[in-house]
């Protein structure tokens, strides 16, 4: 069986298909072939899941509990 | 009567109940005021977006089917509002919903790898930094924090919509494109593209620090 080869170039235009399981069967086994043998493509999918994590902590803004109430309560009264 | 707790929620909201209307703002006000932020410079008037989501929301409840959950709904609501209040002072809005298209170029400099006529053609030529240890439990930097929020503003809009819906709100794939009206594989492209340009600002960042 001859597997498709990923080169580094493609393989990071690939990592968020890879990230949400978006693959077919051969295009996932060919990313983790390309994976197991490429320091560089897991470093750098690593950090794409870094960045994930990250922009996931940005903090909401802060919403007065005084002010939310009135928003609800005029929006209520309408 | 239903099983189902979105259709018991709307059904209460239907009926006016007031306590799980309050619930609805109390749940999704901060949210929707952190999109709009993202595409409204002012903060006056990513209040008034949001406001007017809300009240566009009271005076659409009644019609609404529930073919799509609350939240999505409110946040069609909200990218419609932003895109008149940002016909209207066009200085404010950060985008062009209009013109914006798919840019499909690579999202990694390709000078970074060998080129064509290269022995290792297509491979890094140097591995992408390492980047230092954060603590998961410790609080990120508000410089990072700042850092990272900024690169998301700098993305297009519908890039800039996708991640912050995605990453930062955690919305599944599939609400975001019922929300935004976009098709699987185009989500998930400007996803790729969104947090690609995330990632290399970060790498810049840790570059530079000493």
């Amino acid at each position: 069986m001859t597997m498709e080869a990923i080169r580094c170039r493609d393989f990071v235009e690939r990592v968020t298909e890879y990230m949400e399981e978006a693959q077919p069967p051969e295009g996932r086994a060919a990313m983790e072939a390309h994976l197991a043998e490429c320091e560089a493509c897991t470093r750098y999918l690593a950090q794409m899941g870094q960045t994930v994590a990250w922009v996931g902590r940005l903090p909401l803004p802060k919403v007065e509990v005084a002010a939310r109430e009135a928003l609800a309560r005029r929006l209520r009264g309408r | 009567m239903s099983a189902n707790p979105e259709a018991a929620r709307l059904a209460a909201l239907q009926a006016g109940d007031a306590a799980a209307f309050e619930a609805l703002v109390a749940e999704q006000h901060a949210g929707l005021l952190r999109l709009a932020r993202l595409f409204l410079t002012d903060e006056r008037l990513a209040e008034e977006a949001v406001q007017e989501t809300w009240l566009a929301a009271v005076r659409g409840l009644e019609r609404f089917e529930g073919r799509s959950s609350l939240k999505t709904w409110l946040v069609s609501i909200l990218m419609n509002r932003a895109r008149t209040i940002g016909k209207r002072e066009a200085r404010y809005l950060t985008i062009d919903f209009e013109s914006e298209d798919f840019d499909d170029g690579p999202t990694v400099e390709p000078t970074r790898f060998y080129g064509r006529e290269e022995e290792w053609d297509g491979y890094w030529r140097e591995y992408p930094a390492a980047w230092p240890n954060q603590p998961e439990a410790e609080a990120l930097s508000g410089e990072l924090l700042a850092l990272i929020e900024a690169s998301i503003r700098r993305l297009p809009a519908r890039q800039r919509a996708v991640i912050l819906l995605r990453d930062m709100q955690h919305w599944g794939a599939e609400e975001v494109c019922n929300a935004l009206d976009v098709s699987e594989t185009n989500q998930r492209v400007l996803l790729h593209r969104a947090r690609a340009a995330v990632r290399q600002a970060l790498e810049s960042y840790f570059e530079e620090q000493p």
